[in-house]
């Protein structure tokens, strides 16, 4: 498939609207603002040896096809440097990207052993977009900060800033890949259909507007009937605490942002 | 054929930290509990009733690479072997008093020659030589009895995982004593991290080795930069990460040491 070149192409064109003002929020106070880029400095710190001493770097002569992808990637994002790649031993599904003086990507095996070629320029798409959009240190953070009781309180600080940014990855993702039917493809993946399965419903893009707009009416049925309070109150907590947005949110965010004259496709006009 | 001795092929640190935890009065309580309570029948009927078995019939080259490995390393009895899935674990000897493996079979999966297959069933043969199914039985005991007691493990995780840890370099020289490959002793430490192509693409061993810059940039690291080292000690301390460039260069060391390369008595 031949992607287009998005040359130029600046966060700003893509961002999610909420994505800086969330940032602001989580940020305005200086004893937070100190508190979290002390925790990142140390985050960043402890992961370095972790990824040098239980992954394995990748490069051109040892795994070209994936450099391709990720050289690609990064120039359809006009993202430069192209960031390291590792790979790790992982049942997971998402590439990572890691802060450090300079940022990386980790990939899972699990990712490498079931996406197909279209699948993981989405996944590197929304990875490289965590970096051009300034995600990473806050990521890495989350990602590492440990978990439980009142200790989960300095997360909840940035968890809605979090899912924004979640958000605009994904919508990079979408534009580095130029695939709705992949990027669904990828969002059902989460959800445990596997790669090989919906290659055989989601063929093109049409099929998947069609096949998201009835996943997205089931979710709004099972929300209207489950509407107690302690649902309520779950559906809360879940916004709240967790650090990845409802699939279904995160599904429907990036299924207006595709439909909307002005999102996926005003981009493809302009840069393309 | 020549036959292994526990000190040809066990690692000092392993040696030394095995020691620590069999020779404290916590193990020995543990093994007592065990034997009195008849915990080692349950610990096995948890495998045996639900990992499908291996055979001579299912599975003939494996057995006969296992034979040849139980030979090779002195082991009288040649052990069960068991499958079950499992994303993280690799292969694990279990069991007290009839030692058995436990393969998950993703890893078996990822194991596509007879010679790697000979050399990973010689470290698992070696480490029943060397009782690792014992003290995995003992640590599996002390973890169970720190987690009623607040903050219990910090005191015993660093001796555990420091075991769990350099048991891996006492495996890495069964592997390399089996097959005198240096190439295939390297290869199969990025066995579980890495596809078979990409694997075979990193030319491990050769001056074009993908991976030995890592190798390099991690120990130089950790002895010249102090934070780097310190994060390192309380990581080892508190998980058993297996350092990966750590066990390439000891293979490296135990290849030049025993000057292997040139033994030439490869499957």
């Amino acid at each position: 498939m031949k992607r287009k070149i998005l040359r130029g192409l600046q966060v700003s064109d893509f961002i999610h609207p909420d994505e800086e003002q969330k940032k602001k929020d989580a940020l305005s106070n200086t004893t937070v603002q100190e508190f979290l880029s002390s925790a990142a400095n140390l985050c960043r710190t402890a992961v370095d040896p972790v990824t040098q001493g239980t992954f394995v770097k990748i490069n051109e002569t040892s795994e070209p096809t994936l450099m391709r992808i990720v050289n690609e990637v990064c120039e359809i994002l006009d993202v430069s440097p192209i960031p390291d790649v590792y790979i790790c031993h992982l049942m997971y599904v998402n590439i990572s990207p890691y802060s450090s003086d300079k940022p990386y990507l980790v990939v899972p095996d699990y990712v490498l052993r079931y996406s197909d070629e279209d699948m993981l320029y989405y996944n590197f798409g929304n990875a490289v977009t965590m970096i051009k959009a300034d995600h990473v240190e806050l990521t890495t953070l989350a990602a590492y900060m440990p978990g439980g009781g009142l200790i989960e309180l300095p997360k909840l600080l940035f968890t809605a800033y979090l899912h924004c940014a979640d958000s605009t990855s994904d919508r990079g993702g979408l534009l580095a890949c130029q695939s709705f039917a992949t990027s669904v493809r990828n969002h059902f993946w989460e959800l445990g259909i596997p790669p090989n399965v919906s290659k055989n419903f989601l063929t093109n893009d049409k099929q998947a507007e069609i096949f998201v707009k009835k996943y997205l009416d089931e979710q709004k049925i099972v929300l209207e009937r489950y509407n107690g309070i302690a649902t309520q109150v779950a559906r809360k907590w879940q916004r709240m605490s967790f650090l990845e947005a409802p699939a279904n949110i995160m599904l429907r965010e990036l299924y207006n942002w595709y439909l909307d004259e002005k999102g996926y496709r005003a981009i493809m006009e302009k840069y393309g | 054929m020549r036959v292994y001795k526990v000190d040809d092929f066990q690692h000092p640190q392993d040696s030394k930290f095995a020691n620590d935890i069999l020779s404290s009065k916590t193990a020995e309580k543990v093994l007592e509990k065990f034997h009195e309570t008849n915990l080692e029948e349950a610990y096995t009927y948890l495998y045996q009733s639900s990992c499908p078995q291996l055979t001579a019939q299912t599975s003939p080259k494996l057995f006969e690479l296992l034979a040849k490995a139980c030979k090779m390393f002195g082991l009288e009895k040649i052990p069960s072997v068991y499958v079950t899935r499992d994303y993280r674990e690799i292969v694990a000897v279990r069991g007290i008093n009839e030692p058995f493996l436990v393969f998950s079979s993703e890893y078996l999966r990822k194991i596509t020659d007879d010679e790697t297959l000979f050399g990973i069933l010689a470290g698992q043969v070696a480490a029943i030589r060397c009782n690792h199914h014992t003290i995995l039985c003992i640590t599996w005991g002390i973890d169970f009895a720190a987690g009623f007691i607040p903050y219990g493990s910090w005191a015993t995780d660093p001796m555990i995982n420091n075991w769990k840890r350099c048991r891996y370099f006492t495996y890495d020289r069964a592997f390399s004593l089996a097959t005198k490959s240096r190439s295939l002793s390297l290869r199969q430490v990025l066995i579980n991290v890495l596809l078979p192509d990409i694997l075979n693409r990193m030319q491990n061993g050769t001056s074009q080795d993908a991976f030995i810059n890592q190798v390099e940039d991690f120990l130089e690291t950790m002895n010249n930069n102090k934070t780097q080292a310190l994060i390192k000690k309380a990581l080892s301390m508190y998980s058993y990460k297996i350092w990966l460039p750590e066990r390439y260069s000891e293979i490296n060391k135990f290849f030049d040491e025993w000057s292997l390369d040139n033994a030439n008595q490869s499957l």
